[in-house]
């Protein structure tokens, strides 16, 4: 079978390549967004003003709420009906990751920002910081590497996720696994470089997570 | 006790009452410190006073009263914050450095980013000011690195990189053991000999004694009496005082047994 796969992998190089390419291409700018849009979300989580605070969890449990191929398919036939605009799959595709990367990265820089000591607010603002030059000076360069671990697993899960694409006609790896094993039927050898792919993918990161876990866990204990 | 004050007021606290929920904390609190005074503030534990001390720097708001800062109130929602915390410094009880700035980022964060000063004029104050301390070679040390007392004293003069007009000291030698109070205290002491104005929140009765122009006593939540520093622990005006004095001399008793 390892035979087969290699040499499935040959004879259809450009279109795996290709694949791979709108697969990294859509996880990638979805990762950019999120992590802007995070840092958003995340402040806004931590509000001191209550509209923004209980209209950010709204959102946040709403869409969590609801599967991805569901905000996939909607987005990708409501939209257009509704307002008249033409949206490519891929434009769909990074939308609603972006969305969904923002609002889970925005919960895990939360989460940093409210483990950090208070003392690091209060004397942040007792030598005249404003509110966003304690956030940019103080409290992110603190939480960022908290959440870096975690963030790392989002990543994964990411990629993961990103096999969902197909479901509004995004050719991403999945469908040109898909359309091969259908041309040569050959499932096993099809399915298995798919596995091998995502693997390569996710493994790294995986492990990339582990590092920086054990990193910033033993720097941990530096607050008193 | 410096005895330099003037009678010049800059900072006024005027029948300032909080409460937490029905918990009233403090109840008419009113006193007033004079350009270059030292005032320290003494009470039980739970009395009071580092919410008092909170609440001139704004970070516990009250319920009703006023607090003026050269006459400008600095109890309603206008208030220049970032104007008046560059006035007013404050050194809280817990390591407040930033611990991902080495301490000489520490120190020239609030100069280059809220003063907008020059780099190489702020760097010069905060190198005088470390060398001033003893710790001129630490400047590019973590604070992880650091002990105690080191902390606590950079600390301090980060807040003196800002040029205050007031500096607020909340129980600041109390996280620390023995040998390290002494050399932070030393830095306070070396301060108000330069004629800053401060207000101290401090358990260390000795480094009262020595250092206190006027004693704040507060007993939950009330102004019992503001006595004259010499005055305050030889004899104090009210009963409250003399029963928290004689408290702390027998606890002293217990600790230090007499040979």
């Amino acid at each position: 079978m390892l035979n087969t796969a290699l040499n499935l992998v040959q004879s259809n190089s450009s279109v795996l390549w290709n694949g791979l390419f709108f697969t990294v291409r859509i996880i990638l700018i979805s990762l950019l967004f999120s992590i802007l849009g995070g840092l958003f979300f995340g402040a806004l989580r931590c509000s001191s003003l209550k509209i923004f605070r209980y209209s950010s969890r709204a959102f946040l449990e709403f869409y969590r709420a609801l599967p991805m191929p569901l905000l996939l398919l909607a987005t990708f036939f409501l939209v257009p009906q509704t307002f008249g605009l033409q949206l490519s799959g891929e434009t769909v595709a990074i939308t609603i990751f972006s969305i969904w990367g923002s609002v889970e990265t925005g919960e895990l820089i939360r989460g940093a920002l409210e483990s950090l000591p208070r003392i690091q607010y209060e004397s942040g603002r007792s030598i005249g910081l404003s509110v966003p030059q304690l956030y940019r000076h103080v409290l992110f360069p603190q939480a960022l590497p908290r959440i870096l671990p975690s963030g790392m697993n989002l990543v994964t899960r990411m990629v993961k996720t990103s096999s969902n694409v197909i479901l509004v006609g995004v050719v991403d790896l999945v469908k040109q696994i898909q359309q091969i094993v259908e041309r040569t039927q050959e499932p096993f050898a099809g399915y298995f470089v798919l596995a091998v792919a995502f693997f390569i993918l996710c493994f790294p990161i995986a492990q990339l997570a582990k590092i920086l876990e054990r990193r910033y866990s033993s720097k941990a204990g530096d607050y008193e | 006790m410096t005895g330099q004050y003037t009678s010049e007021v800059i900072l006024s606290v005027e029948s300032v009452y909080k409460s937490y929920g029905k918990r009233s904390v403090l109840e008419n609190v009113n006193f007033s410190l004079h350009q270059g005074e030292v005032l320290v503030i003494v009470g039980q534990s739970g009395c009071g006073k580092s919410t008092l001390l909170r609440t001139l720097n704004g970070l516990e708001p009250i319920q009703s009263g006023d607090i003026r800062f050269h006459g400008e109130s600095l109890v309603h929602s206008k208030v220049n914050w970032k104007k008046v915390h560059q006035k007013i410094g404050m050194v809280f009880q817990s390591y407040d450095l930033f611990p991902h700035l080495n301490v000489l980022q520490n120190m020239l964060l609030g100069p280059l980013q809220v003063q907008k000063r020059d780099r190489t004029e702020a760097t010069r104050q905060a190198r005088a000011l470390l060398e001033r301390i003893g710790l001129a070679d630490r400047e590019r040390a973590m604070p992880r690195q650091l002990s105690g007392g080191q902390k606590q004293r950079i600390a301090i003069i980060r807040s003196l990189c800002m040029n205050p007009e007031i500096m607020l000291f909340d129980e600041v030698t109390a996280a620390l053991d023995p040998i390290m109070v002494s050399e932070v205290l030393d830095v306070i002491r070396e301060l108000a000999h330069g004629g800053m104005t401060m207000i101290i929140v401090t358990h260390e009765m000795g480094f009262a004694r020595a250092i206190a122009d006027r004693v704040l006593f507060l007993d939950s939540g009330r102004v019992v009496e503001t006595t004259p520093g010499a005055h305050f622990f030889t004899r104090p005006a009210s009963m409250e005082a003399q029963a928290f004095l004689d408290k702390l001399l027998i606890r002293q008793q217990e600790v230090v047994p007499v040979i």
